[in-house]
């Protein structure tokens, strides 16, 4: 029995209002006898929301997991969740979720979808494994649907990219006055997972330069930006008032250093949700001593040759006046 | 501690959540054990992949599980599929053809060939784990196709090898022993991984014009969208 036809039993079964128990049993019986039916193999991932509540407080926030579960790998995804206008999303984590490297970082577009695409290096198997959680806050009172946008894609992990069938259910939810949300903020004191940041020749539009890339998760609450600052300072990461002194700057990888001659350290800062840090420095390949040593070299012989010709001159001169 | 089995003699990478972490190298009986320490408590995404004594490598067996900070977790039963190669790209109808890898010493190697009817033969790996299985072309008639290759030892069966494309034509072409094996290889350092990403980052919904670099565009559909991400992803090495 494949995944599809195990989730569509289980569907088939939550969607029936059975009034009497015989009726149940027969009901049960039959999708029972659909789901022993032999069916064709279909490759598909289900993508399902798991709400903390189906009925939620107005302008309480509520967390809503976003989560996949595949029979076969899944290696990259493209989702886009339509949000109902009625709903502010606050926050978006991507603590602990399966994405590896992002595409495109979640993020909610002006017309309230919600989009993100990344990747799984080898590809991801299972159940429940979470993508996304996200804060919302509930403007209006009302039924409102989270929905799977038909522009998801999904692809297996092979040699072709093999597009995967998606199948989802939508998110319905109940909101109602005066009602208080579970508790709902993700604690966190952890900083991101430690990462080795790289420097990268980008070949590009204007010739290949040199870009910082990186990449790292946070289990916790999740990544919520980068910053990079490019220094001849060498700062050990520990000393953190030295290091954040740093002229630091908001980046997105691969981010292009403004020292292409790569003379400058290099340090990148990744930042969860809850404002823990991560540090990591990469060291110049040209280190800027190595060109003030030169520079301090050639002015003390320049020095030393003014020094000498002057103390020749004078030598002369108190010799013919002698 | 991740325990399992490869090839003998084969190099033996760890990813974590996409990066490396650490290789060993497998012992004659195949078999790995990899020890790591220094993670959080979180779900993580390993892949582990082997480098057999040939230089093939095998496909990345990915696996994913929530650790739990302060004991030891151990991950084993790991069992990697045999690698494989063959040695023309093109074998003329009547001459055979060479399908050889690298397996578990004395497994027992089910060979797949996709004709019409999927062709299945059987072969035994040596005391060292490597395979060979040399397969008539007149079994498999003209046109385009592949083979893979699983593994089976007592009561474990492995997944699929890759699956590697030839051609029943009119003449002899041979396979060049590429090692490197990776489309996705932009930056030419023999890796897939985080520098690779970023180039193909770069060029994401960028449009392909003049002075984009050649073999980015890995489906060579004219653009890089998720797929040309997800072939990548099929060969990260971290």
């Amino acid at each position: 029995m494949t995944l599809r036809s195990v989730h569509t039993c289980i569907t088939r079964l939550d969607q029936q209002n059975v009034a009497g128990l015989v009726y149940g049993i027969s009901v049960m019986l039959a999708v029972m006898a659909i789901c022993v039916i032999p069916t064709v193999k279909v490759s598909a991932a289900i993508i399902s929301f798991d709400p903390q509540e189906t009925t939620v407080g107005l302008e309480e926030p509520f967390l809503i997991g976003v989560t996949i579960e595949a029979d076969v790998p899944v290696n990259a995804v493209t989702l886009v969740i339509d949000i109902p206008e009625s709903m502010e999303v606050i926050e978006i984590s991507d603590g602990d979720s399966v994405i590896n490297m992002w595409v495109e970082r979640p993020h909610v577009t002006n017309v309230h979808t919600l989009v993100f695409s990344g990747i799984i290096p080898g590809g991801f198997t299972g159940i429940g494994g979470k993508l996304l959680t996200l804060t919302v806050r509930a403007k209006q009172e009302g039924v409102y649907d989270f929905i799977i946008n038909p522009r998801s894609r999904m692809y297996e992990n092979d040699s072709q990219a093999s597009s995967q069938e998606i199948i989802s259910e939508p998110l319905r939810l109940s909101v109602v006055q005066g009602k208080t949300n579970l508790s709902n903020t993700i604690p966190d004191t952890i900083p991101p997972e430690s990462f080795v940041p790289v420097i990268v020749t980008i070949p590009g539009d204007q010739g290949d330069r040199f870009a910082v890339s990186f990449q790292t998760q946070d289990k916790m609450s999740g990544v919520a930006y980068y910053e990079v600052a490019e220094s001849h300072r060498n700062i050990t990461v520990s000393s953190r008032k030295k290091i954040e002194r740093l002229p630091w700057t908001r980046a997105v990888a691969p981010h292009f250093l403004s020292g292409q001659d790569r003379s400058s350290y290099v340090y990148v800062k990744a930042v969860d949700l809850r404002g823990n840090a991560r540090y990591v420095k990469i060291n110049p390949t040209n280190p800027p001593w190595q060109g003030s040593v030169q520079r301090y070299i050639l002015t003390v012989l320049a020095i030393l040759i003014v020094l000498y010709v002057i103390f020749t001159r004078i030598r002369i001169q108190i010799t013919r006046s002698s | 501690m991740v325990r399992g089995v490869a090839y003998p003699g084969s190099q033996v990478t760890l990813l974590k959540d996409g990066q490396f972490v650490t290789s060993t190298v497998a012992g004659p009986n195949a078999q790995f054990e990899i020890n790591f320490s220094g993670v959080t408590q979180g779900t993580y995404t390993f892949n582990v992949w082997a480098k057999d004594i040939n230089g093939n490598r095998s496909v990345t067996f990915p696996f994913t599980v929530h650790l739990t900070s302060g004991v030891t977790n151990v991950i084993s039963g790991i069992f990697l599929p045999p690698t494989i190669s063959v040695n023309k790209k093109q074998v003329r109808y009547g001459d055979p053809i060479t399908v050889m890898g690298a397996a578990i010493p004395n497994a027992q190697i089910s060979v797949f060939f996709n004709s019409p009817v999927e062709i299945i033969k059987q072969v035994t790996a040596d005391a060292k784990g490597l395979w060979i299985y040399t397969m008539d072309s007149l079994e498999l008639g003209y046109g385009d196709h592949a083979t893979k290759a699983r593994s089976k030892k007592d009561a474990e069966i492995s997944t699929f090898s890759q699956k590697i494309g030839f051609v029943v034509g009119t003449n002899n072409v041979a396979a060049i022993a590429d090692h490197r094996q990776h489309s996705a290889d932009l930056s030419g350092d023999a890796s897939v991984n985080l520098v690779d990403f970023s180039i193909l980052l770069y060029w994401y919904k960028r449009p392909l014009g003049a002075t984009a670099p050649a073999g980015i565009d890995l489906n060579s559909d004219g653009k890089i969208d998720l797929v040309d991400f997800s072939i990548m992803a099929y060969q990260w090495t971290g």
